[in-house]
């Protein structure tokens, strides 16, 4: 989709759809000189029409915030280019990189200490990511791992929340690559106590979510590391 | 091969028999109902139950025309649900499993509400919603097993509706009476949208919608805001559920499947998710004995029994803790 007709005069294009989530569009084009994504979410048809914009509203500055603090404390994840809150959407840097998920086993070490610190930086902050998936990371060409999608994440001081943040972690690396499970977990771990005081405290909290009733299979196995 | 089916895990006492086809032959049920204003007490719904219980079976037995010595098995929903109500229905299978010689089959309750509404609406792999006065479950069935990708994280919908209705005072069924007033209400209200990752939480949002009452706002735009915002944050789950399963069909099944609004919803939902969406015939909705007697025959013929001296009921009995052979 293209706004207004000639290329020349245009600033702000968004031509492709590269994703359709469950609540957002991802959407690549161009932000003045910069590639750029948009993240657009849509109306939604069930939804009374209040209740609608109030929630993407809601969500869409949200989300903008959580990055914008995140950026501030040198969390890398996309820059901010504009928050266009009449059309729910935040326009962002387009990341250009590999996508972790593809190339994890080849330094499942460095990848693991590298999602904990991240992941302790953020929650020392009190955000918490809400979907700690290895699709969520991404590898810069300068080295540095860029974090993305913050569509579920929240402002929490609770511990339940940073632990279920852990959980989805671990779960993730169990379903993909879980002979490296242990040691990935051992050094995510070392990598999350640098900016996480009270890691052990969270760590007991996980040891309890991961024996809670709903995940069964988990709970089958012998040991929680 | 005939089978009986025997529920009784809340306010209805009701009995199925099926044939070896899964044809269900009789579908007799008696609801316990409790007086105006009042929820259901599990003491008197257990009392209701062994009241009615002979009558149900006979009219069950000669509707089918089948004879107790032509069965070959009784089929009991063991949990989950309350413990009064479902003593008084194991009792009764007990019972007829030793008096007539006849192997016993356990059967979950929500399962059995699952497969009824596969089976009648003909679906082979769909997400379930499962929604009723006591489960708010979405759900898809991996290796051997009905997986829950959702549920409520305390109360269940048809619970909060039907509480929120007698709290302001509409008579039964709440479900219905609370989507009329709804109907008449003109201003959204602000209430808390709980949606926790794949879950909901609908305590707070009842709390929240009675304090609106006290401070005086119209019931009609109270009920026109709770309900927007108890059926958005399931539909928002729905969706979730959706995009990351990628199941083609949506399937509706549970008491509170009968709501108006809430289909409304579900279908817009599906249009846009390009998914096709059914829902369990009215007959089978509610609690009923014809979904114990069908899933029960499905794990008879998958040699599914337990000892009636070991058939404990289970109040707790999860979804995801029985296995499916015949899938």
């Amino acid at each position: 989709m293209e706004i207004g007709s000639s290329r020349y005069t245009l600033e702000i294009i968004k031509d492709k759809l590269i994703k359709k989530g469950a609540e957002a569009e991802i959407w690549q084009g161009r932000w003045f000189d910069l590639q750029a994504i948009f993240k657009v979410r849509v109306p939604k048809l069930w939804r009374h029409p209040i209740l609608d914009s109030k929630i993407r509203l809601i969500r869409t500055s949200k989300e903008a915030k959580i990055m914008y603090y995140s950026l501030e404390e040198n969390v890398r994840v996309p820059y901010l280019y504009d928050v266009d809150l009449e059309n729910s959407t935040i326009i962002m840097e387009y990341v250009d990189g590999t996508i972790l998920k593809e190339i994890f086993p080849k330094k499942h070490k460095e990848f693991s200490f590298e999602i904990g610190r991240i992941l302790g930086k953020l929650h020392s902050i009190n955000i918490v990511h809400g979907d700690v998936t290895l699709s969520n990371f991404i590898l810069l060409n300068d080295g540095k791992i860029c974090t993305i999608d913050f569509g579920l994440s929240e402002f929490s001081n609770r511990v339940e929340d940073k632990g279920i943040d852990i959980h989805l972690f671990l779960r993730n690396i169990e379903s993909s690559f879980s002979s490296l499970s242990k040691e990935s977990f051992e050094y995510f771990m070392k990598g999350y106590s640098i900016f996480m005081k009270n890691h052990g405290e969270i760590l007991n909290k996980l040891k309890e979510i991961r024996r809670r009733g709903r995940y069964i299979a988990e709970r089958r196995r012998v040991k929680i590391f | 091969m005939f089978l009986l089916g025997i529920e009784s895990t809340a306010h209805t006492f009701g009995v199925g028999i099926v044939d070896e086809k899964l044809n269900i032959l009789a579908n007799v049920n008696s609801t316990y109902i409790p007086p105006k204003g009042k929820g259901i007490h599990p003491r008197e719904a257990a009392i209701h139950h062994s009241e009615n219980a002979a009558e149900v079976i006979n009219e069950a037995l000669k509707l089918a025309n089948v004879r107790m010595k032509d069965l070959s098995a009784i089929a009991i929903a063991l949990g989950p649900g309350l413990g009064p109500c479902l003593r008084t229905g194991a009792t009764i299978a007990r019972f007829l499993s030793l008096q007539f010689q006849l192997p016993l089959v356990p059967v979950n309750h929500a399962v059995a509400h699952l497969e009824i509404a596969r089976y009648a609406c003909n679906e082979e792999d769909p997400l379930v919603v499962y929604i009723a006065g006591g489960n708010t479950i979405i759900t898809t069935f991996v290796e051997g097993r009905y997986r829950i990708f959702g549920e409520t994280q305390d109360i269940a919908l048809g619970n909060a509706v039907d509480y929120f209705g007698r709290m302001i005072g509409v008579e039964y069924p709440e479900l219905i009476n609370v989507e009329k007033l709804a109907i008449e209400g003109k201003q959204l209200l602000d209430l808390p949208l709980v949606v926790k990752g794949q879950d909901v939480s609908y305590s707070g949002l009842i709390t929240s919608a009675l304090k609106l009452i006290k401070e005086g706002y119209r019931v009609e735009d109270v009920a026109l805001s709770f309900i927007e915002y108890a059926y958005s944050m399931l539909c928002e789950t729905i969706e979730r559920a959706i995009a990351y399963t990628n199941k083609k069909s949506i399937l509706l099944t549970g008491g509170t499947s009968r709501s108006i609004i809430l289909k409304e919803k579900l279908e817009k939902l599906a249009q846009g998710q390009n998914v096709s969406f059914k829902v369990v015939p009215r007959e089978y909705a509610g609690d009923n004995g014809g979904m114990i007697a069908l899933t029960g025959m499905l794990a008879f013929m998958h040699k599914v029994t337990i000892d009636p001296i070991r058939s404990y009921v289970k109040p707790m009995w999860r979804l995801d803790q029985v296995d499916i052979p015949w899938r």
